[in-house]
């Protein structure tokens, strides 16, 4: 069906139905009173009942009060680093089985225990081993301390 | 009923006693124009029931703050496009469904509508004009079958007069060969 725009007609193809237009304009009067009755009938409580407003208004405040004390209150203060870290060392200490915590102490302190021991007595060795050597070589002990 | 100017119903809406009877004046003058603007933008008759309702609430709404340096019927015709163009852009949205099938879409209302009358060249010309992008369908909707002046075009649209013709003509391109496709 091969065409040119120019023959078609310019005629309104689309229709409605019977009397919509009259209909419309009643339609859409109901519809803008029924607007305005829902727009106003908040304002227009608070004018019948101003009390209302003013309980409204009461409680909004409250409510600013109270949310405004919480966020300010001295105990909700910002912490600092420092007292961060400590409060975060402490809450995992608190965690721990106190038992677990002694057990783990002894086993540190008695680790460091044994490496003093064994840093003293390997000094000792060294000393022993220096002397000896010393005397073997007939080493002159005044030359050494002129050198230095 | 009297037939009223723009500035004569403007002024008696100014009245605040008379505003209800100055709306109804205006929904009286201008619904069918702008039924049929919106008509052929959201096809369907329901639809643009909706859309139509929608566009005299807005403009109920914001006639009081409407400055008369433009004309009445431009802001009625921006309002209606507006009220158009958001329907199908929420359509969009609400169905996640791309624009082309909303398009198809459209013109599959176009084919089970009891409210189109038209013979089988006019329902494939709609089908064309459904195939253009949003500004090209407004533009050739404006000129082709309402003879709208571009200047008042113009104004509505908020284009130049030289992209409104630009609009139109690559529409009539697109249109005639959809039209000569089969």
């Amino acid at each position: 069906m091969k065409t040119n725009i120019e023959n078609i007609s310019r005629d309104n193809p689309f229709t409605v139905p019977e009397n919509y237009f009259e209909n419309f304009a009643l339609r859409m009067a109901d519809n803008v009173i029924k607007n305005e009755d829902k727009k106003h009938s908040l304002f227009s409580l608070f004018q019948l009942r101003p009390q209302y407003a003013l309980i409204s208004a009461a409680c909004l405040v409250l409510f600013f009060v109270i949310t405004l004390n919480i966020y300010n209150h001295p105990n909700s203060k910002k912490l600092s680093v420092n007292e961060l870290r400590h409060n975060i060392e402490f809450s995992i200490i608190s965690e721990l089985d106190e038992n677990e915590l002694i057990n783990q102490l002894e086993i540190a302190n008695n680790c460091t225990l044994n490496k003093v021991d064994t840093l003293n007595n390997s000094q000792r060795d060294n000393s022993s081993h220096l002397i000896e050597y010393l005397s073997k070589e007939d080493v002159d002990l005044n030359s050494i301390e002129d050198a230095m | 009923m009297p037939e009223y100017s723009d500035k004569e119903l403007l002024s008696i809406f100014s009245e605040k006693e008379s505003q209800h009877y100055a709306f109804n004046l205006i929904v009286r003058k201008y619904s069918e124009r702008l039924y049929w603007h919106i008509r052929k933008i959201v096809i369907s008759h329901d639809d643009s029931d909706d859309v139509l309702q929608n566009t005299f609430l807005k403009v109920w709404q914001g006639l009081d703050g409407f400055r008369e340096a433009s004309q009445l019927y431009t802001w009625l015709y921006r309002i209606a496009t507006n009220e158009a163009l958001t329907f199908l852009n929420q359509r969009k949205r609400k169905f996640l469904i791309p624009l082309v099938d909303v398009e198809r879409q459209l013109a599959n209302t176009l084919e089970s509508d009891i409210y189109f009358s038209g013979d089988e060249l006019q329902k494939k010309l709609q089908k064309a004009i459904l195939t253009l992008p949003e500004k090209q369908r407004l533009v050739f909707n404006l000129k082709y079958f309402e003879e709208m002046p571009y200047e008042e075009m113009s104004n509505i649209l908020n284009t130049s007069v030289g992209a409104l013709k630009a609009s139109y003509h690559h529409a009539v391109k697109k249109i005639e060969i959809y039209l000569k496709k089969d």
